[in-house]
């Protein structure tokens, strides 16, 4: 078990960098998932650590030791790959033997590791078999089954879930999760499913495009995401963004193309210094209702409901913004701007709703949604950066 | 016959009796020959003429056979042909392993040119390399021996060899080089320990093709090798031709006998020319 660091890693092939400078500790005994878009280079982070890319400038640290020059077998890891990588020509037991015949572990103590392993593993039953004799999730559990008999300071997973079947993913999710508070060891995980991400990690490192976007618990990182690009990529179906500015001088308000809203009270402050500059409006789906009364005086928005998605414990809508505008006061000089001309440019907007199946919505209908404001987002029209 | 039927799946009747025909018909035609010469082989000295048609003649005999197992050199041309084809395939898979593994997996300059290259000396004519090679043989003081031979064949041999096995270390997922390395395995470790015993039907066709290359040539033998006494099969069964008279009996008795150890070569190592050896190593 051992603290992973890495400093400043930059990784190029060929013209194109492929990390852009990741500084990342991943404490003693976590479970830290690195999740992403396909292409943001959370692979190559975890084959940078694993000691199978070279390391372009930065460095890597395991537990104490810098790992930059060292091969793989000598950085005492074990990595489980997407494509489990099994030996063919070998039975379940020597694929789990092998790491120790090689490092000349006493024959006994190689049988007593690998037998205990495979009774953890429920792989007994297999131990004689080939790789192709097994199952997607037998052949899944052998992969487990051989990082884990080394008992090595860091585990590295590359997708290791994403060849099975739906059911059984959620299986193995859970058995990972549990194998992870027996063993307590170091884990590095990647995945581009954040459902994944977010119930095996302790820990949730963000990357996109070579950049590490934030890092924080799956609690953190949903309810506080730091700019745009994560608020959009946690979280089935993603957070609505509108885009607007901010109008007001005492109480700021967001204007939306067809609508606006009051910035919340405890961020007047913070907004009043974006008066005039375009941001970004965002709420989660699970913030907006569809109820018609409104016992918390929220203002009421008009929306078209295009679609209906009933998924038993939940409806989604997905609805659109009326073109014509019904703000009051559209006739204002502010609101003949240029800003608002922009807005209106395009003003029909489509975004989703997460409500109560009881709902009584139908498709086609005209229906008055509500935002929770307290729970809304704002995030800088340039840069995208949070602003809270 | 199970590979028959599951080979045939999906083919209507018709077609599969069509290309049955087909197949037979080649065989007959690839077969005929050599039925002319175990008929020629069996017959007495006096009727090697004769107009006799019939596969077995009436008077067979198996007199070319001793003949030519216990009155000439057979023994020896047998012994100098296994030597030399044993060598040839033998160092031909140690040399051909490793260069076929570095072109399928490492990046180095000259990679494209020397495949393209290795493909190039192919296309020469092989009676166009016999002065070169002469040459080359009288400098290294190599002309006149089994060494010099199995070089000759090796210059043959190696290129489609590299080939082959290039090809198919292709198809081994790097993955699992890769999970060998973590291991604990070096990178010689995991060629020998994991791409070696995944490559049995590549290895195995490269070393046939290696033996059989070497077996059955007469011309760049014929100019290597001069001492009687290291006559290879082909150079010793052409002495039974005499300058008026050949003894067409034992030469066609030697010419069969000779095929047999090729024949059971391929029947050992056609059960590893089946791949899908990886098959199970990645996905499910």
């Amino acid at each position: 078990m051992a603290e992973v660091k890495l400093v400043h890693l930059i990784k190029d092939f060929g013209k194109v960098q492929i990390l852009k400078g990741i500084d990342l500790t991943i404490p003693d005994g976590e479970f830290v998932v690195l999740l992403g878009p396909s292409g943001c280079g959370k692979t190559t982070t975890l084959r940078l650590i694993a000691g199978l890319e070279e390391v372009t400038e930065g460095e890597i640290f395991i537990g104490d030791r810098k790992v930059n020059n060292l091969p793989p077998k000598q950085r005492d890891i074990a990595m489980v790959f997407q494509s489990y990588a099994l030996y063919p020509h070998m039975t379940v037991y020597d694929n789990m033997a092998f790491g120790l015949k090689l490092r000349r572990v006493q024959r006994e103590e190689i049988d007593q590791k690998v037998k205990a392993t495979a009774e953890m593993m429920e792989l007994t039953p297999y131990l004689k078999r080939k790789p192709r004799e097994l199952s997607g999730g037998q052949r899944q559990r052998v992969a487990v089954g051989r990082a884990i008999v080394r008992n090595p300071q860091v585990f590295l997973m590359d997708e290791p879930l994403s060849n099975l079947d739906a059911k059984l993913r959620v299986q193995m999710r859970v058995e990972l999760s549990k194998l992870h508070q027996k063993l307590k060891v170091t884990t590095i995980y990647v995945t581009h499913d954040q459902m994944e991400a977010m119930t095996l990690g302790n820990l949730i490192v963000i990357m996109n495009q070579g950049i590490i976007q934030q890092m924080g618990t799956p609690g953190k990182v949903y309810d506080y995401p730091a700019n745009k690009f994560v608020a959009g990529f946690i979280g089935s179906p993603p957070m609505n963004f509108f885009p607007a500015f901010i109008d007001g001088e005492e109480e700021p308000f967001f204007q939306m193309a067809s609508f606006r809203l009051p910035v919340p009270a405890q961020h007047r402050e913070v907004m009043r210094g974006y008066a005039g500059k375009e941001v970004a409006f965002g709420i989660r789906p699970e913030d907006i209702t569809v109820d018609q009364t409104d016992s918390e005086g929220r203002i009421p928005v008009k929306a078209k409901v295009e679609v209906l998605e009933m998924l038993g414990a939940e409806i989604f809508l997905y609805l659109s913004s009326p073109e014509e505008a019904f703000v009051a006061d559209s006739a204002s000089e502010k609101a003949t701007s240029d800003r608002y001309l922009k807005l209106r440019a395009n003003p029909a907007h489509s975004f989703i709703a997460r409500v109560d199946p009881k709902s009584p919505a139908k498709e086609g209908d005209i229906v008055e949604v509500r935002f929770n404001l307290e729970k809304s987002h704002a995030f800088d029209g340039e840069s995208e950066e949070a602003i809270y | 016959m199970a590979g028959f039927f599951s080979r045939a799946r999906g083919d209507s009747p018709f077609k599969r009796i069509l290309i049955h025909l087909l197949l037979i018909f080649a065989c007959l035609v690839a077969i005929y020959p050599v039925l002319r010469v175990l008929t020629v082989s069996l017959r007495p000295g006096g009727s090697v003429f004769s107009m006799d048609l019939s596969m077995i003649p009436a008077d067979a005999t198996l007199e070319n056979y001793t003949q030519i197992l216990f009155q000439s050199d057979f023994w020896n041309w047998l012994k100098n042909s296994l030597i030399v084809s044993l060598s040839t395939a033998l160092v031909s898979l140690i040399l051909a392993a490793p260069a076929g593994y570095a072109f399928s997996r490492f990046k180095f300059v000259g990679k494209q040119p020397g495949l393209v290259f290795l493909l190039v000396t192919q296309l020469f004519p092989a009676t166009m390399l016999l002065l070169p090679l002469y040459i080359m043989l009288i400098k290294l003081s190599l002309i006149n021996t089994f060494l010099g031979l199995v070089f000759c064949y090796m210059s043959i041999s190696l290129p489609f060899s590299i080939w082959i096995l290039k090809g198919y270390f292709d198809t081994i997922p790097i993955d699992l080089e890769e999970a060998a390395w973590i291991d604990g395995s070096t990178p010689m470790g995991a060629f020998f320990r994991v791409i070696l015993p995944l490559s049995t039907p590549a290895l195995s066709i490269t070393a046939l093709f290696s033996f059989m290359t070497a077996w059955s040539e007469y011309i760049i033998a014929r100019i290597v090798l001069q001492n009687q006494g290291l006559f290879t099969w082909p150079l010793g069964t052409v002495t039974l031709q005499g300058a008026y008279y050949t003894n067409w009996g034992p030469f066609s008795a030697a010419a069969l006998l000779i095929s047999i150890p090729v024949v059971v070569l391929f029947m050992a190592t056609s059960r590893y020319l089946v791949s899908g050896l990886t098959l199970g190593a990645v996905k499910g």
